[in-house]
């Protein structure tokens, strides 16, 4: 009787204990030098000169057409970092269930527009590409998860694959009866293939990845680009896309739709 | 005073295994073992495109995936199912419905085609518009005049469902009900109806033969028809026009939809004839009911219709002694192992 009080004892204390030890997935890492850090890319939605304001604000085209925009959302895919000395990292998961390195930006939730890479090996980093929209391989690889679910309004289910980036609003000048615009910008097959892989320039400017600090790329997002060069868009003529040979017109402007603003590394 | 100990220990025990496993309280009943969602390649069939690759089938992701391809609440006001159009007895067609029927009489654009032998299909759809196998449910839940369903509301409506908790926990580890898992149990489910079990099936491995008309049948579909429906899938996956009359209210440019090249107007992917007795009506839009009205209508091809396959440009032409062989043949294909395998049987009937 006694013993089995004892034990009685000993598993009311003594549980609790091995319990959460047990538990416990994260020790603490123990103080040594940092090898990793992380980085941020921080996009900034503009058209022409002013931030990018769904619904209300007020554009103009290169044409001179005035729109709204109540939609602008896009995927940011297959980052790679260059370091001073020409190395190159690439920030990607080789594991196909993983939406790791795949980013939706989407204008109307803020969280979204702060791509934070993590892990990212501490050194100092001069240049940075990555694609607007999906490799080919996962716009084929089944039912993904994440920023990759098909159900997140960015993937077609009549003609599969994603949805790179889709620009809606309205203009006085569109050609759609309702005065809409709706550019779906998306297709990875030739002679339609609208994967584009652009390279900001970094301006000179260095971001020192440290255990400590966290550099933050901020990339000014020019949504007017879209609209010109090489191509202008006339929204009398062109107020709808989803994929095809006019698609490809799009995603050929906004190559140079992401510039590199400034960096803090801080 | 043992007791008490004993359920200390438990408490214990429990306490240090972390992980509070709930007991399973569901015991099915359809006797469904490992061998029974085993996928396999049928003798002589090719290596499939679609390979299972992080989605091998188990017993609880085919029961989770043949629950949901017979529940209704898979459509917006819960009143059709994938079943309604892919019926067992039809091949997983729908016998009778020229064109698919979705909510509130909505009717669709194409005849909604048998199910079977899909991880052989490069591209899904009549015109080959789903290139993997696992996003394929997406599009009929979703489609407007289908089962209007966007996947948000089908997640919630099955949150709600202490059963299909329990399912998902037992197919995937968790009760977590995420699109990815929907599709890939509805493609566990599906991905498992091989039809390889015909009498042409057993003819071929020699364990059956041939009456003289079938066999005469077996000559001319090889002799006429075998250069697109390519033995032993009975279809090469390929998009052709075979001079059909552009239907003028559906306007239907086929393939042309996807890729949208001119030179793909009003073409459509080639059907298995497996099974082709139980699948009538036939051709994307289901305008024939019958297989005399198919040969009628390969007997008379119009040679100038625009992108005809140039296989087609003199017809086919059949005398009634060999229409009557051929259909002897077609007849073959039809695998009652198949729309007869309880596996693929509504659960709840």
């Amino acid at each position: 009787m006694k013993f089995q009080i004892k034990a009685i004892i000993f598993i009311l204390l003594v549980a609790p204990v091995l319990w959460s030890t047990s538990c416990k997935k994260d020790k603490e890492e123990e103080v040594v030098p940092a090898t990793i850090g992380d980085l941020v890319l921080e996009m900034n939605h503009m058209v022409n000169n002013s931030q990018l304001t769904l619904n209300t604000g007020s554009y103009t085209n290169a044409l001179g057409q005035t729109f709204s925009i109540s939609k602008f959302d896009y995927y940011v895919s297959n980052i790679v970092l260059t370091k001073t000395d020409g190395s190159t990292l690439s920030y990607a998961s080789g594991d196909i269930n993983s939406d790791k390195g795949y980013f939706l930006v989407k204008s109307n939730e803020a969280a979204t527009k702060n791509i934070r890479l993590t892990g990212i090996p501490v050194g100092d980093y001069s240049g940075i590409s990555f694609t607007i929209g999906v490799d080919s391989t996962r716009n084929v690889s089944g039912a993904q998860s994440g920023s990759l679910d098909p159900t997140n309004g960015m993937f077609w289910s009549w003609n599969t694959g994603y949805i790179f980036l889709k620009l809606e609003g309205k203009s006085n000048q569109s050609g759609a009866s309702d005065s809409s615009l709706v550019f779906h910008i998306g297709g990875f097959k030739d002679p339609n293939n609208t994967i584009r892989s652009v390279s900001p320039d970094f301006n000179g400017a260095t971001a020192t990845v440290r255990g400590n600090v966290t550099p933050t790329i901020h990339v000014n997002v020019k949504v007017n680009e879209m609209l010109t060069s090489p191509e202008d868009i006339d929204f009398s003529s062109l107020y709808f896309s989803m994929g095809g040979a006019n698609s490809v017109k799009i995603a050929n402007n906004y190559r140079d739709m992401f510039i590199v603003d400034h960096i803090h590394n801080d | 005073m043992k007791t008490f100990l004993h359920t200390g220990l438990f408490i214990l025990l429990l306490a240090t295994s972390c992980k509070v496993d709930e007991p399973v309280p569901v015991v099915m009943s359809d006797g469904l073992t490992d061998a029974d969602v085993a996928f396999n390649i049928p003798a002589g069939f090719p290596s499939p495109p679609y390979t299972f690759f992080g989605n091998t089938p188990t017993v609880e992701g085919f029961r989770l995936g043949r629950k949901l391809f017979y529940d209704q609440q898979l459509s917006r006001d819960n009143s059709i199912s994938c079943a309604d159009c892919h019926q067992q007895f039809a091949a997983f067609a729908n016998l009778d419905h020229p064109l698919s029927h979705g909510v509130d009489n909505q009717f669709g654009v194409r005849n909604s085609p048998p199910l079977f032998n899909l991880p052989w299909m490069p591209g899904m759809m009549w015109d080959g518009g789903v290139t993997n196998f696992e996003v394929q449910p997406f599009a009929p839940i979703t489609n407007p005049v289908e089962m209007d369903q966007p996947i948000p509301v089908l997640i919630a409506k099955l949150n709600a469902s202490n059963e299909y908790k329990l399912l998902f926990k037992a197919a995937f580890g968790d009760d977590s009900i995420t699109s990815a898992r929907i599709f890939k149990s509805l493609v566990q489910f599906m991905g498992l109806m091989t039809s390889a079990n015909s009498k042409y099936d057993q003819y071929l491995k020699g364990q059956t033969t041939l009456t003289t008309a079938e066999g005469n049948g077996l000559n001319i579909f090889r002799s006429k028809c075998a250069s697109c429906h390519v033995e032993p899938l009975l279809t090469d996956h390929s998009f052709r026009s075979n001079g059909l009359n552009v239907d003028a209210i559906l306007q239907d440019s086929g393939r042309a939809t996807i890729t949208q090249l001119a030179s793909d107007l009003y073409k459509f992917k080639v059907p298995s004839l497996r099974n082709v007795s139980r699948t009538w009506p036939y051709m994307h839009d289901g305008r024939f009911n019958t297989l005399d009205e198919v040969y009628d209508h390969y007997a008379t091809i119009d040679s100038t219709k625009l992108n005809l396959d140039t296989v087609l440009r003199n017809g086919i032409q059949l005398t009634s002694l060999e229409r009557s062989e051929l259909t002897a043949f077609l007849n073959t294909l039809t695998d009652f192992s198949f729309i007869n395998d309880q596996r693929f049987k509504d659960p709840d009937y």
